[in-house]
């Protein structure tokens, strides 16, 4: 009979509300189960440390970095603001340690290379995470679209958005300066990230936003998948239904947002669709049958860390930092070819009427 | 404009943002207050100095008011936040030497459907029915027990229904047409009191330096007499919906979302409804207290709040020739302007308008 691993050491990096919101249980789970232990807790800001570090009382809490990688964790996980996961991502690749970096990956694709091409130099695993990735029904659509089941696709609509209440801490966040994050580097990364998961690459994009020297609230974003056109929607600004719906020759899909384990499927030529919920594939006595329903949003976002500490997990559902790049890429050329977003009723009507 | 920078507490909503926008894009310096960071995402597409408070911090008020010369007041919340940030705000405002608060009130201090010849002079009740109404009453009667000892003037502002780019009467009233919840009261002919949000920026924009103002209060509203199903008609077209095929209910419907009828009848506020309204809802409320017993469960019946019956079922335009005397105030916007540009910005939004870009 074979001993049971130890639990994998592993160490939080920025205890703001990602860690907060969706490590944290994350964690515990974890934790609960064996696979690891975290030993060490970090945060510049001892009130953000301490409400992260009540949860696990063993872990250490450090306020500088550096502690961090002087106890040598075997695994850091990076979820501090964007604008430093290239440094500490180098550092602790550098210094010998596994990274599980938060999105966005980087600030942008230079960056992102620079931390793919330090764990190549290191010879360490560099992850992202993508919790989309780990839904059950981001996974069926994707096998969907590859296994020509849907048919030719004829077009992709993708709207994603809801008033902002991520609690951030700082205004910097929502602020033209260093560590901004508008609606595309934020809600865009997964979008762009789905897409490019299920479709590859796309052949041409453009991009529009309502930033008026500041940080957008609103983009749209116009790609070519091949022949097959899609458009984005990204609004941090009022609710809409958030769907993606992808229509091909033979069929469509139409997901909601964040639904793990749920999406609509029309047949084209039946006159029929049907509201799927996914479960567990499990193999009865004579015949396939229906397991559990499959997992919700927590065990996927858990799932991201399971992987990385848990030996009987399946390797193929890591998501390498380099899978990452694609969607940087694609952001930088966003940025770079902005145009603004026609907002008619903008004007102040003083001037209008002059 | 002002000497100085203007302030704007409740920046993040929706019309402190249109505030911010308008000042800001006509060059005025503004800097945007809110609550907290995510409040910031409309305000944060423009490069200002936004700063963080919250309104029950008068301290934290202080230093965000710093270096103002003006304020707008344009605090969204629940009644406890409407009335108990006025004192705090007023003394942050009065350390910090601001010269000038102007305070968004609203015209439903009035009630829902006032009696025709209301105006300024006209008493508030704090006793209405809708415990917004109420808020809004005490926060401005607060406003001016604080300017008894303070030395920031203040100018109050009362618009009515206000609409416009990400307004609920704009934006909400669409969703619920979408989802097949909208509908009319009465056939929606009661005068709706609307004005475009530009107009009430308009008019906030001339408050914050009209002379001789201090501590007066102002209706203010589009130049047009409109009615709801006016309100309604353009989205609904827009939508590509037939206002016509929208539900109308009669305002007795109103009774099944009153908890004690008995209540509401006594109130100070239902003695403020026009007297036909009064009977016709008295009646009402017996036709639909009898039908009730006869409606098989699992039926859906129409049914409106207070509020909207009040609103819809509105037979008095409120005036606003107080403002235009003293502020110099004439809508900019025509109710079809406004309308138009409306429904651009829900195409914008992402809503399916017809010919736009999202249907």
């Amino acid at each position: 009979m074979n001993a049971r691993p130890a639990p994998v050491h592993v160490a939080l990096v920025g205890c703001g509300a990602v860690a907060q919101l969706y490590y944290r249980p994350a964690l515990e789970t974890l934790e609960r189960e064996g696979l690891l232990r975290l030993t060490a807790a970090h945060d510049p800001d001892p009130v953000a440390l301490d409400t992260f570090g009540d949860s696990f009382p063993s872990a250490r809490r450090l306020t500088r970095f550096p502690e961090v990688l002087a106890i040598s964790p075997q695994l850091v996980i990076i979820a501090s603001p964007p604008r430093y996961h290239p440094e500490q991502t180098i550092a602790a690749l550098a210094a010998g340690i596994d990274v599980h970096c938060e999105k966005p990956l980087a600030p942008n694709l230079a960056e992102g290379e620079r931390m793919v091409a330090a764990a190549v130099e290191a010879g360490r695993r560099l992850s992202i995470g993508m919790v989309r990735r780990h839904f059950a029904s981001t996974r069926a659509i994707g096998r969907l679209i590859s296994n020509g089941n849907l048919g030719p696709l004829g077009s992709i609509d993708c709207f994603e958005g809801t008033p902002f209440t991520w609690p951030v801490r700082s205004v910097d966040f929502l602020r033209p300066v260093a560590g901004a994050a508008g609606v595309l580097q934020d809600i865009g990364t997964h979008c762009l990230d789905l897409l490019t998961w299920w479709l590859g690459s796309p052949s041409a994009i453009s991009y529009e936003d309502d930033a008026m020297g500041g940080v957008e609230a609103n983009c749209r974003i116009e790609l070519m998948f091949g022949d097959v056109p899609a458009t984005v929607r990204l609004s941090r600004d009022w609710a809409r239904p958030n769907r993606y719906v992808i229509t091909g020759r033979d069929g469509w899909v139409a997901w909601t947002v964040n639904e793990t384990n749920h999406f609509d499927y029309g047949i084209s030529g039946t006159g029929y669709a049907g509201d799927l919920t996914l479960h567990e594939a499990s193999v009865g006595v004579r015949r396939p049958t229906l397991g559990a329903v499959a997992g919700e949003f927590d065990e996927a976002f858990a799932n991201q860390v399971r992987v990385l500490v848990d030996p009987a997990s399946d390797a193929r559902e890591r998501v390498p930092g380099a899978d990452a790049l694609t969607t940087l890429g694609l952001i930088d050329r966003c940025y770079a070819s902005r145009r603004q977003m026609p907002m008619p009723w903008m004007v102040p009507a003083w001037r209008a009427a002059t | 404009m002002t000497s100085g920078p203007i302030a704007v507490l409740g920046a993040g909503g929706f019309i402190g943002n249109r505030v911010v926008e308008m000042l800001h894009l006509d060059g005025a310096p503004v800097i945007p207050i809110v609550r907290q960071p995510s409040s910031l995402v409309l305000p944060g597409r423009f490069d200002l100095p936004a700063r963080i408070a919250n309104a029950f911090d008068e301290n934290a008020l202080t230093e965000a008011f710093a270096g103002c010369d003006t304020a707008v007041i344009a605090i969204a919340g629940d009644p406890r936040t409407l009335v108990g940030s006025v004192t705090p705000v007023y003394r942050a405002a009065d350390s910090a030497g601001v010269r000038r608060l102007v305070h968004l009130s609203t015209a439903s201090v009035h009630g829902q459907a006032p009696l025709a010849g209301t105006d300024e002079t006209t008493p508030l009740s704090d006793r209405q029915q809708i415990p917004y109404n109420n808020a809004k009453v005490r926060a401005e009667r607060q406003l001016l027990r604080c300017g008894e000892s303070g030395s920031v003037e203040t100018v109050l502002l009362r618009p009515g229904i206000v609409y416009g780019p990400r307004s609920n009467w704009t934006g909400g009233l669409a969703d619920e047409m979408l989802a097949g919840a909208a509908s009319l009261v009465e056939g929606g002919r009661g005068i709706c009191n609307g004005i475009y949000v530009d107009n009430v920026v308009h008019a906030i924009r001339l408050a914050l330096t009209a002379p001789g103002v201090d501590r007066q209060a102002y209706l203010i509203g589009d130049a047009e007499t409109i009615t709801w199903r006016d309100l309604y008609g353009p989205i609904a077209a827009g939508l590509g919906i037939d206002l016509d095929l929208l539900p109308t209910t009669s305002a007795s419907a109103v009774s099944r979302r009153v908890p004690m009828v008995d209540r509401v009848r006594g109130s100070a506020a239902f003695r403020l409804v026009p007297a036909p309204v009064r009977a016709g809802m008295k009646a009402a409320y017996r036709t639909h207290r009898d039908a009730r017993q006869k409606v098989p469960s699992g039926s859906a019946v129409p049914t409106v709040t207070l509020e909207k019956a009040l609103l819809h079922t509105c037979a008095y335009k409120l005036p606003w020739s107080k403002a235009r005397q003293d502020l110099g105030y004439q809508p900019l916007v025509s109710f079809a302007d406004g309308c138009r540009r409306s429904v651009a910005w829900l195409d914008f939004a992402g809503y399916p308008v017809h010919g736009g870009s999202a249907a």
